[in-house]
């Protein structure tokens, strides 16, 4: 075998690679991001992202901001409507995404933890 | 030797040269098979490094993007990465879901990834990973300052080699159990790439470039260190790579035995053991194949029965 055929792994590698993206393009597969618009009282807590402000939770559950902020729980007060949560983070220590689901999730199933129950 | 035939010795990086030139008959010099097969190692690195380039400008150019342009809809580094697959795996499997920053994106990376390595080896490691680029050029640099080389003895080497699977198990595991892209924040092609350190600066962010430096300062004193002993792609490569069609083969008939093909090899591969294919850690740049003096020794095929195979019928049609 001549000593050229060992070009076919780098052009094998980049022709596999571009194409499996520009077929997946075509047929509308090729998804970079989860940015979709958010819709008012149209999300589900399995639908927050960490690009999502605290205000676009909020709207997108149908819920007060005061509600989400609590369930991120800063004590500090540092967190506003306009925070994305990813920028959270290095803000609430052990803060995070699917933390904030379940929280959410709790609140918005009325299974409140024993310490918001009235006494 | 007749004084009108100059001589040149010296050792390279890619070993013992001898007459850089011989005269015809009619007087004129064509290049000696030495300096042909220098040209040949230069041409295929020259291509390999265009290539490393295009890819690395490519990734650079839309994180920087992605950062400074919200709006602009540019991928992050997150996104584009084959590795985000397998870290999504085991989530993937179990909840048909995605961890938080990989998208569709990732997996058909992986996909073509996985194909492309069944294809044709691991070239993904030599030719298109950025953070690949980054070691190659400051191994480049370490040379040029004529830095100390660390190499491990072989034993030693061999169960550093296990620390990419370590980092692997970890990965994966902790990907699955946060539900997030846990790797991230220690990731140093993400660090370098993300740019996150250009527009921001933050006490995770400090950690992460920590630890990039760190794998970048041992990067000039051991080539390729992250892809050697850390890369949990490189493990996954490393299972993945013995089953390639076609990969850097030795023809023991035809070896010399000469241990040339083992200088260049950016991973410590010994090439000139290869029986008959090259251990599954390489990364494909193919320096071995191009210093290589005996032709056939050292060639890219499908595995020897196949080979033989398709020899015996291409004689048949002849």
């Amino acid at each position: 075998m001549k000593k050229k055929t060992r070009w076919l792994l780098p052009l094998l590698w980049v022709a596999v690679i571009f194409g499996t993206v520009g077929v997946t393009q075509a047929m509308g597969l090729w998804q970079t991001s989860g940015r979709d618009p958010v819709v008012a009282s149209q999300l589900t807590t399995a639908d927050i992202k960490g690009w999502m402000t605290v205000q676009q939770v909020a709207d997108g559950l149908g819920i007060d901001t005061a509600v989400v902020l609590e369930a991120v729980g800063d004590p500090s007060n540092t967190v506003t409507a306009s925070t994305a949560l990813k920028d959270i983070e290095p803000i609430v220590p052990d803060f995070s995404v699917v933390d904030l689901r379940t929280a959410l999730d709790e609140r918005l199933s009325g299974t409140a933890s024993p310490t918001d129950e009235p006494t | 030797m007749e004084a009108s035939q100059p001589f040149h010795r010296g050792f390279t990086r890619h070993g013992f040269y001898g007459a850089m030139s011989t005269a015809t008959n009619s007087g004129q010099r064509r290049p000696s098979k030495a300096l042909q097969r220098l040209r040949d190692m230069r041409r295929t690195t020259l291509a390999r490094r265009i290539v490393q380039l295009g890819f690395a400008v490519f990734i650079l150019v839309t994180a920087f993007k992605h950062q400074s342009e919200e709006a602009s809809g540019a991928a992050s580094v997150d996104a584009l990465c084959p590795f985000g697959a397998v870290e999504t795996l085991l989530t993937w499997m179990t909840t048909g879901t995605l961890i938080t920053k990989i998208h569709t994106s990732n997996l058909v990376l992986g996909l073509a990834v996985l194909i492309a390595i069944l294809l044709a080896g691991n070239a993904f490691c030599g030719w298109i990973c950025p953070l690949g680029t980054v070691q190659d050029w400051l191994w480049k640099a370490a040379r040029a300052l004529h830095l100390p080389q660390w190499r491990p003895a072989e034993r030693t080497d061999r169960v550093l080699r296990q620390g990419r699977f370590v980092v692997l198990g970890l990965v994966m595991l902790m990907s699955y159990f946060s539900g997030q892209l846990w790797f991230a924040d220690y990731d140093p092609y993400v660090t370098i790439f993300g740019l996150r350190w250009l527009f921001e600066w933050n006490e995770v962010i400090a950690i992460a470039v920590g630890i990039t430096t760190l794998v970048l300062l041992g990067s000039l004193f051991v080539e390729r260190l992250w892809c050697r002993y850390l890369c949990p792609l490189g493990a996954v490569f490393t299972v993945l790579g013995r089953f390639s069609f076609l990969r850097i083969r030795r023809n023991a008939e035809v070896c010399t035995d000469c241990e040339l093909c083992d200088k260049p090899c950016p991973v410590g591969i010994t090439v000139s053991k290869a029986d008959p294919a090259v251990h599954p850690d390489c990364v494909g740049c193919l320096d071995c194949v191009a210093a290589c003096p005996v032709k056939g020794a050292l060639t890219v095929g499908p595995p020897v029965a196949v080979a033989a195979l398709l020899n015996n019928s291409d004689q048949r049609t002849r």
